[in-house]
This record gives structure tokens, C-alpha cells and sequence, in this order.
């Protein structure tokens, strides 16, 4: 069951497109990562796919933003002003068990209810992972976001990715890397309007 | 100075005047913030997020209103709730409601101008995350006012100030009535003229006291600190 | 994490403020009146005894007589107390009145700097102080807002046929006491009544030069108009009948500025329903 598909799909702003998806599909539990030096619109092309930004041109279909749909998460996490539960709370609507359950898979229950302004980058990137994880995502958009993770995060994120099916992963990276293992590469490549193509047969490799 | 003596004498002898008038002033000034603000915040918000001609055209209007001549208000605040205007069935006219009307009109603008400019100030990120997120409107609209609550604090400030001492529209609309509707602008202003200097000096020493202290509760910490 | 004050407490607190602060009580009796009257502290003085003996509680709105002619005719006040014969002529004549006494009168006087220049308290009258006034080129401090006082100077001064000549005319556009300081700052003469000259006595350097001449009596009315709101009329009628025909004469009569008597009730056999009637003139 496929829960992004795009065709022909241009992103950009204003009208003027920056970047284009020539065919991509991504299903429930699918891992994918979209590669591309910087500049080359990789922002732009998870934005759109996460809904926040309309297409230019071409088709976009699929879960839209929100709970149960597309969440995107910023390569430097904005929290709101309050504690780390409170942030994940917002994610999970209020729901308190969806809430403690995803604080759990990041392992940040321990410091969640410290305020956000007191907490390490490390582990404000697990409380924005818990917060996207708490709304329940159809799949995630990290641009990048699992970059700072410490230790300790980076030990729970993995532990997320692999078994979490039933959530698709998109992540955004200069290059593809072991992060997510067993994920489909795409690459955007260099030009006046980037291409994202897929690099056929690669699949991440395994730790 | 023996006016000035006198002013202080009747300040802390607690002449029940003086601080029945300094209790109006409040009241009536606290009374339109905080309609200001049930409608001014709002407002603001959702002209931060509007696009086109049209939502730029309020924004301006708005900016233009903060400036407002506060006997420009009271007069047609008063043709408006005069008996023989369309309003006067409401008898609200020299009330304390009709002062009350008045500084809601004069706070209103500034309270909604600097709350749009402060939701427009916050980062992109903030509203892509609520909105990715899926949050509902209502959420949306107390989690971004939230992030900007220093600003908009430092905005309730600027207009309680303003409203607290204005002499047009509370003269106009309120008469000025002994027990009623004097408040500490409309008395200094009466008292001069009626030659009783020490009263409006001690008057003047309260309201110079309260302006003051609003004036450096917006530059303090306090406030800078949770911005 | 958020606003501590939920949107909604906020409106109801709001709604609260509001609501208490709304239309005053059926017991509760709007007039407006001079600011001459007001600043003389006679109402202030003389209404608690009013409400003591009705329970009816008055809103003095104190502003020039113009603008208290106009509150009648808006409606915004339910009874006034005026000191301006052709205005109150006017509401007679455009049927607005439903009731109207003469009650009291004080006394307009002429003052002056101590040297008196030009020799007003030699004149033979009010109208002679004033040409005399013109003719040695002497200052004059002027109210200039239409107040009762200034029309009554106006009147004089065309009775006399002559003005101080050009900025010798100094118009304050202010009310009796402002007036007065200007006039001591400049050491002009100046029309004033007694109560508020008494009243500043210490803090200006101006003196009665001349007073007791029927031109400068002012007759005070109280009035209700045809706009007053039926369900205030009792009150407005019983406080018109307190003042004009009730215990207010000797509270009046017994009202001290300065230390003297400035107002006096009506003499019982004078004319009550002419608004240029003066205090001498009996009843027809």
C-alpha cells in the first residue's frame, strides 16, 4: 500500500520550480533516503512530499499533514516554549499513552520534563523525533534530523527504524550512508533544475 | 513647595478621594486591556498569516489607528452613544462602560499592530511544525501566540499605558462626574482649573507612579527574559 | 508552555468588567449643570441632604452652559440647572420645557488689579465700570467660551457701546478660575462671581472693585426638558422641587464661600417662569 506517489512532480516557490521528481513511490514501512550536496533542493523536494509547500507542477499523491499522514521534522528541530512531554503532547494531540510511547522508543523519557531551553541538541533532537513519532505518521520526513542525535539517541533511532514497519522513513542526506539500513537511494543530481533519479540497485548497506 | 508637601500628605494619609479615583483609573483602563486583548490578539494572529491586497490594507489601517487622537475618540464615541445617537438606548453614556468602550477602541489597534508584527516575527519553522504536525486551528493559534508571548506582553504594556493616561476620551465620554467616572487625568485636568493645585499634584504624583512603573515592567527582565 | 490564561476565562472576565460598569441604577438621577456652579462646591454641599431624604443619587455633569443646554436637548441629562437666559429663551421657544423655576441667584463682580487703573470703583454702575474700563485702556481678562459669565460680559460690554481695544481683551477660553489667574498674572480686570474669586482669594492678586447692580445678577433655573427619559422623571421632579420650591433654600442661603453668603435663594414673590426675569421683578 503506497502511501507517497509522485510524477513528474516539479517543487519549487512562487511558481519557478527548483527541483524535479521524475517518478517516486513510496510504500508503508518503506526506507528511502534522498541524497544530494547542499543547495540542490533536497529541503524543497520533502517539504512538498510532507505538504507544507504545493507542487508547481506535476502529480502529488497520498497521505496528506498531520496525524496518521506525512510529518516532516527540521534539520535543527524547532520546539515550542515548555517542557519535552508538553512538545510531545502537542504531537500526540493530547494523547498521553501515545505520548509516554514514543518518548519511550527515543529513550528521552528521563529528561522529557525538563524545559526545552535547558536541554542538550542531542536531546532536543530525540524530543522532536518523539514529538513526529507521537502523531502516529503514516511516514516521517527527516531532513537531516537524525544528524545531531548523541549516543545514546542515535543507539534508540536505530532501534526505531528497524522496527517500526509500520512507518515509511525518508531521510535527507549529502550521501548515502549506513544510517538506515536497507533503504532505497535516490540521488538529485547536479544541474540547473535537479533531478531526483533513483540509484539503481543500491540499497543503504547494512551495518 | 508647599503644594507639593500637601500632594504627599493626602497621598499617604490615604484620602479616600484620591484613592477612589486612582481605583477608577484602574479599573477602567484594566477593564479595556483586557477587551483589547480578547480581541486585539486574535486579530492580529490571523492577520499575520492573511495574504493579498486586502489583509495588507488592514495591516496598515491598523498601524494608522495606534495613533489615534484620544479626543477624536471620545467625540465620536459620544455622538455615537448620545441619547439621540444610534447607541442610546444603551443609556451607556457617562458611565464608567462608556470610558471603559473608549479606551477598548484606543488599545484595540496597538494591541492587534504588534501582535501581528510579533507572529510574523516568529520563524518559519515555528509555523511549519505546527503545521505539519496537523495541529488544530485553535492549538495553532495559542502555540504561536505563546512563542510570541514576550512581544505581545511588551504590546499589552504599551497600550495599558496609553489608556491609563489619556485625558480625551475619558473626559468626553465619562463627564467627569464626582464618585463616578473621575479618574486621575480627568481630575488633574479639573482640579487645575479649579485652582486646587495640591490635589492635582498628588494626583499627578500616583499616575506619573503607575505610567512609570508599567513603563519599566515592558524593559525588564522579566519581560525581555521570556522572549 | 502556553498562555497561563485560557482565551475563554479571559472573555468572561471581560464580559464581567463590562457588565458591572453598565447603566446606572433606576435610582440614580443624571444633571448636568455650569462649572461655575460645580466648582463653587454648592452641589456638593447641598445634594447629600437630597439623597438623604429621597435615596435618589446625582450624577453632576459639570461643563459650560452651552454644552449642558445641549445635553437637555440630546436626552443625555434628565434635568439641568443653567444661568443662561437666552438659552433657556430658546427651549422655550422650540416647546422643550416641562418644567422651569427660577431658584437662586449670586452675583457677578468686577475685579481688578489693587491700583485700579481706571477707576471702576468709582462707577455708577456696571455698565459705566465697563466703559471706564475701555476708555483708560486697561486690560481685560475674558472667559470667551459662551459660558454664562461671558455672555453676560458680552452683554455689557454692548450696553457700554465700547470693547477694550484688540489684544487688551485677553480671551482664556477657559473656565472662572483659570480666568482669574490669568487675570492676576496680567493685573486686568475681569467679570467673576463672588464664590470662585472668593474661593482663590489667596493665590491671586485681584480684588472686588465693583459689585450690587441688578445688571450683574445671575439667576440660576432648573429645568426639565420634554427629552427626559419617562422612568427618570420622578426623580428629575423631585430634585427640580427640592431646589425651587423645598428645603434646599436655606441650605443655600446658609452655603459660605470665602467665609460670606454667595448664593441666595429666590425671593418668594419674584417672577419664577421668565428666564430674563432678575430678582427685583415680581410675579404679573
Amino acid at each position: 500500500m503506497s502511501v507517497v506517489r509522485a510524477r513528474d512532480l516539479a517543487v519549487g516557490y512562487d511558481g519557478r520550480a527548483v527541483a524535479t521528481v521524475a517518478q517516486l513511490t513510496i510504500g508503508s514501512g518503506d526506507r528511502v533516503i534522498v541524497a544530494g550536496p547542499n543547495g540542490s533542493g533536497k529541503t524543497t523536494v520533502l517539504k512538498t512530499l510532507a505538504r507544507l509547500l504545493a507542487p508547481v507542477a506535476g502529480t502529488l499523491e497520498g497521505v496528506g499533514a498531520g496525524p496518521g499522514g506525512a510529518i516532516y521534522v527540521h534539520p535543527s528541530p524547532f520546539l515550542f516554549e515548555g517542557s519535552g512531554l508538553d512538545n510531545v503532547l502537542l504531537g500526540a494531540h493530547g494523547a498521553r499513552d501515545d505520548a509516554m510511547q514514543a518518548l519511550d522508543a527515543l529513550d528521552a523519557a528521563p529528561f522529557a520534563r525538563a524545559h526545552v531551553r535547558t536541554m542538550s541538541n542531542g536531546q532536543r533532537q530525540r524530543i522532536a523525533l518523539a514529538r513526529a513519532l507521537a502523531a502516529r505518521p503514516a511516514v516521517l520526513l527527516l531532513d537531516e534530523a537524525d544528524s545531531g542525535l548523541d549516543g545514546d539517541g542515535q543507539a534508540a533511532w536505530r532501534q526505531v527504524v528497524a522496527t517500526r514497519r509500520d512507518i515509511a522513513i525518508v531521510v535527507a542526506a549529502h550521501r548515502t550512508n549506513g544510517e538506515v539500513p536497507g533503504a532505497r537511494c535516490y540521488v538529485l543530481s547536479a544541474g540547473a533544475v535537479p533531478v531526483l533519479v533513483p540509484v539503481p540497485g543500491a540499497l543503504s548497506p547494512e551495518p | 513647595m508647599t503644594a507639593l508637601s500637601d500632594a504627599l500628605r493626602l497621598i499617604v494619609t490615604g484620602d479616600a478621594d484620591v484613592w477612589h479615583i486612582t481605583a477608577v483609573s484602574l479599573f477602567v483602563s484594566l477593564a479595556a486591556l483586557t477587551l483589547a486583548t480578547a480581541a486585539g490578539v486574535p486579530l492580529g494572529y490571523a492577520l499575520a498569516h492573511a495574504r493579498g491586497r486586502a489583509a495588507r490594507s488592514v495591516s496598515s489601517l491598523l498601524h494608522t489607528l495606534t495613533a489615534l487622537p484620544t479626543v477624536v475618540v471620545g467625540l465620536l464615541l459620544y455622538f455615537t452613544l448620545s441619547a439621540s445617537g444610534p447607541l442610546g438606548w444603551m443609556e451607556l453614556l457617562y458611565t464608567r462602560a462608556a470610558m471603559v468602550v473608549g479606551q477598548t477602541v484606543l488599545a484595540l489597534p496597538i494591541v492587534a499592530a504588534l501582535t501581528l508584527v510579533a507572529v510574523q516575527r516568529l520563524p518559519a519553522a515555528a509555523f511549519e511544525t505546527a503545521a505539519s504536525l496537523g495541529l488544530s486551528p485553535m492549538t495553532r493559534l495559542v502555540v504561536l501566540v505563546g512563542e510570541a508571548r514576550g512581544a505581545i506582553v511588551s504590546a499589552l504594556l504599551l497600550a495599558f499605558a496609553r489608556v491609563f493616561t489619556e485625558l480625551g476620551a475619558a473626559v468626553i465620554l465619562g463627564g467627569n462626574i464626582r464618585g463616578e467616572t473621575r479618574t486621575l487625568t480627568t481630575v488633574i485636568a479639573l482640579e487645575h482649573t479649579k485652582g486646587d493645585d495640591a490635589r492635582a499634584l498628588a494626583l499627578g504624583v500616583i499616575l506619573l507612579a503607575i505610567a512609570l512603573a508599567v513603563n519599566t515592567l515592558v524593559h525588564s527582565r522579566w519581560v525581555r527574559g521570556a522572549r | 508552555m502556553i498562555l497561563t490564561i485560557p482565551m475563554t476565562r479571559f472573555l468572561l472576565a471581560a464580559a464581567l468588567t463590562v457588565a458591572t460598569a453598565c447603566a446606572p441604577p433606576a435610582d440614580t438621577l443624571r444633571i448636568a449643570t455650569t462649572t461655575s456652579v460645580d466648582n463653587s462646591g454648592l452641589l456638593e454641599a447641598i445634594l447629600p441632604a437630597f439623597t438623604r431624604d429621597t435615596g435618589y443619587r446625582v450624577h453632576v455633569i459639570a461643563t459650560g452652559s452651552g454644552q449642558a443646554i445641549n445635553l437637555g436637548r440630546r436626552g443625555d441629562v434628565a434635568m439641568l440647572i443653567t444661568h443662561e437666559p437666552i438659552g433657556e429663551r430658546a427651549l422655550f421657544d422650540d416647546g422643550l420645557v416641562r418644567y422651569y423655576r427660577k431658584f437662586m441667584f449670586n452675583r457677578f463682580v468686577i475685579a481688578g488689579p489693587p491700583g485700579d487703573p481706571a477707576r471702576v470703583s468709582r462707577a455708577a454702575s456696571a455698565v459705566d465700570a465697563m466703559r471706564r474700563i475701555a476708555a483708560a485702556g486697561a486690560p481685560f481678562a475674558s472667559r470667551g467660551d459662551e459660558s454664562g459669565t461671558h455672555v453676560r460680559e458680552k452683554t455689557l460690554w454692548a450696553a457700554a457701546g465700547v470693547r477694550p481695544a484688540g489684544s487688551l481683551l485677553i480671551e482664556t477660553g477657559q473656565g472662572m478660575a483659570s480666568t482669574l489667574r490669568v487675570a492676576s498674572e496680567r493685573q486686568s480686570y475681569v467679570l467673576t462671581d463672588e464664590a470662585t474669586l472668593a474661593q482663590l482669594a489667596p493665590v491671586v492678586a485681584i480684588g472686588v472693585l465693583f459689585m450690587r447692580d441688578d445688571a450683574l445678577s445671575n439667576t440660576y433655573a432648573v429645568s426639565i426638558l420634554t427629552t427626559t427619559r419617562p422612568h427618570r422623571s420622578p426623580a428629575a421632579e423631585s430634585l427640580a422641587r427640592w431646589l425651587a420650591e423645598g428645603p434646599a433654600r436655606d441650605l443655600i442661603a446658609g452655603f459660605e464661600a470665602g467665609g460670606r453668603q454667595v448664593f441666595f435663594p429666590w425671593p418668594p414673590d419674584a417672577d419664577t417662569l421668565t428666564p430674563e426675569s432678575m430678582p427685583g421683578a415680581t410675579r404679573q
